[in-house]
């Protein structure tokens, strides 16, 4: 038996992969206050390293650019770095490029909303939407990790 | 207010560490009658403070003190096997501390708590016998079945099923262990470090967020064992070469930039036939990789794979492979942490969040219930040798948090 050089020992169903990303991400961000403490889950590389695994896939292929708000770059930055595409953040101090044209992929660390996270993805003619964390789910979105 | 008795932990600690084979440091291996007899000082010990008192079928012992409240409960402890030629500290005084706790609030008529109390001695925790580790906590969520205790086995060919029947366990029960964790709340286990950052930043306290996991293999390399001065160099098929490459792959792996936080270890290493005069035709070595991130405890230990397969195709000597144990990382809830700084900061004991190295029973009880984890300080870092030493005044600090933790915890969710 032989692995390729980036494979995992496969020891774990995907199953069992987002069940625990689930519940890492679950026990990162919850205080005892019941307050969600989101930036927890952006700052821990065993947690990005996940989510951008199992976002990957879902990266259209043909996709020229990963574009982000400033909150969400964590993760657009480990998406980046898993599939090889370059990402820009939008908002008052943009970061990187995004030329007219290029087809996009939302990365959106938190989506609370289908509403917010549509406008979003409508503002930068992105036609897929990737998040980090689901708080509702959204049948446009998807989703690493999903929390009703 | 400081409640703990040095004096008393130090008893306890030196009382349970008499409990050992010959030799130095402490050995009392998993499913051993000396395993069992240190459970059985815990459940004396606990019995004598009137507290209820039973063993599972996994030989897990649980103390139980009624709170005043019909509440799902809380629980500390941890575990009394040790390694061969172990400390008298990893996992002892995480019991220990359980046992002070019982025994501050049976002599107290000011501490009270809503919930019940359980106090537990897991079994088997160390993964030094049957390469697996935290068995008695794996059984107690639900993990392992029956069928895997019969295909564990130790060096000397002993299963983890025959073993427990040898200490008058039945195996075939374990089902019955489970938890059921609509009865528990929370769990917290004080454990020593064994490391050195707390010793190096001076603070008695740790705060675990992270614990690693570990994924195990035994590595199996066949060569062919030849006479070593007939035999010219070229042509060889020593096995033992092609470990050596092994076991130095996995360290330059390990140490790499990639790898920040990952350790790999090669602790056993058996050549055969053994011989002076022999090339060496078969070489067993056991492969354990921890880490805190999931994915990349596993891709370190494919990679580490690789580099033996590349080895053996390089020096004619076939590789086998089996994986003996794998666990996760995890992250340790938030919510809990907060009560365990706040405990701390309230008896003025600094501390730090910190990742824990080592595997650990609350780690995997974490998978059913949530849990935390409190660190003391260990003398020098150093673990699993018989130098291994916490100080009892060390010691009395993780239970005065560990019992400031548990009533701020008996209290959440109640109200």
């Amino acid at each position: 038996m032989s692995f390729p050089v980036e494979t995992p020992l496969d020891v774990q169903s995907i199953e069992v992969r987002r069940a625990e990303l689930r519940q890492d991400v679950v026990n990162a961000v919850v205080r005892q206050s019941g307050r969600l403490e989101l930036s927890a889950m952006l700052t821990r590389p065993s947690i990005l390293r996940r989510m951008a695994s199992l976002l990957a896939a879902h990266v259209p292929p043909g996709t020229d650019r990963l574009v982000c708000s400033p909150g969400s770059l964590p993760l657009a930055a480990a998406l980046a770095l898993e599939t090889g595409v370059p990402f820009a953040v939008l908002g008052d101090v943009p970061m990187g490029d995004l030329f007219p044209g290029e087809k996009a992929v939302l990365v959106v660390a938190v989506v609370s909303t289908g509403a917010s996270a549509a406008a979003l993805a409508g503002a930068a003619g992105a036609e897929t939407v990737l998040a980090g964390l689901a708080l509702q789910q959204t049948p446009k979105i998807i989703a690493a990790v999903e929390l009703s | 207010m400081k409640y703990a008795d040095p004096a008393r932990l130090a008893a306890l600690i030196d009382r349970l560490a008499t409990i050992s084979d010959a030799g130095p440091g402490v050995t009392r291996l998993a499913y051993t009658p000396l395993e069992r007899q240190a459970h059985e000082v815990f459940a004396d010990h606990m019995s004598a403070l009137g507290l209820k008192v039973w063993s599972d079928a996994a030989g897990n012992t649980i103390a139980e003190r009624q709170g005043s409240e019909d509440l799902p409960a809380l629980g500390t402890g941890s575990h009394l096997d040790s390694v061969p030629r172990g400390g008298r500290f990893d996992g002892i005084a995480g019991v220990v501390a359980a046992m002070e706790v019982a025994t501050i609030l049976a002599d107290s008529d000011d501490l009270h708590h809503r919930r019940p109390l359980r106090f537990v001695a897991f079994a088997a925790e160390e993964g030094a016998r049957f390469g697996l580790a935290c068995l008695g906590s794996r059984l107690a969520a639900g993990l392992n079945t029956p069928d895997d205790l019969e295909r564990l086995k130790d060096a000397d060919g002993v299963s983890v099923a025959e073993a427990m029947r040898g200490v008058g366990l039945d195996p075939a029960l374990t089902g019955e262990a489970r938890w059921d964790p609509q009865d528990w709340y929370a769990f917290v286990e004080l454990h020593v470090e064994q490391g050195d950052v707390l010793e190096r930043a001076g603070l008695p306290i740790g705060v675990v967020d992270t614990v690693s996991g570990s994924t195990r293999l035994r590595l199996d390399l066949i060569g062919r064992p030849s006479h070593t001065g007939a035999t010219p160099m070229a042509g060889r098929s020593d096995a033992l070469v092609a470990a050596a490459q092994v076991v130095l792959a996995a360290d330059a792996v390990a140490g790499d930039a990639r790898h920040r936080g990952t350790r790999a270890t090669v602790g056993e290493l058996r050549v055969s036939p053994g011989s002076v005069t022999t090339i060496p035709g078969q070489v067993s070595l056991s492969l354990d990789v921890r880490d805190v991130d999931s994915d990349r405890q596993r891709r370190t230990a494919a990679e580490i794979v690789r580099h033996a397969q590349a080895a053996g195709d390089d020096r004619g000597v076939r590789l086998d492979y089996r994986l003996i144990g794998d666990s996760s990382p995890v992250v340790l809830p938030l919510w809990i942490r907060d009560v365990l700084t706040a405990a701390a900061a309230s008896h003025g004991a600094a501390y730090r969040v910190m990742t824990s190295g080592a595997s650990h029973d609350a780690q995997i009880i974490n998978k059913i219930i949530p849990a935390g984890m409190l660190f003391v300080p260990s003398r020098s870092g150093v673990s699993h040798v018989p130098e291994e030493w916490t100080s009892p005044e060390e010691l009395a600090t993780g239970v005065d948090v560990l019992l400031s933790a548990l009533l701020r915890l008996s209290d959440e969710g109640t109200s």
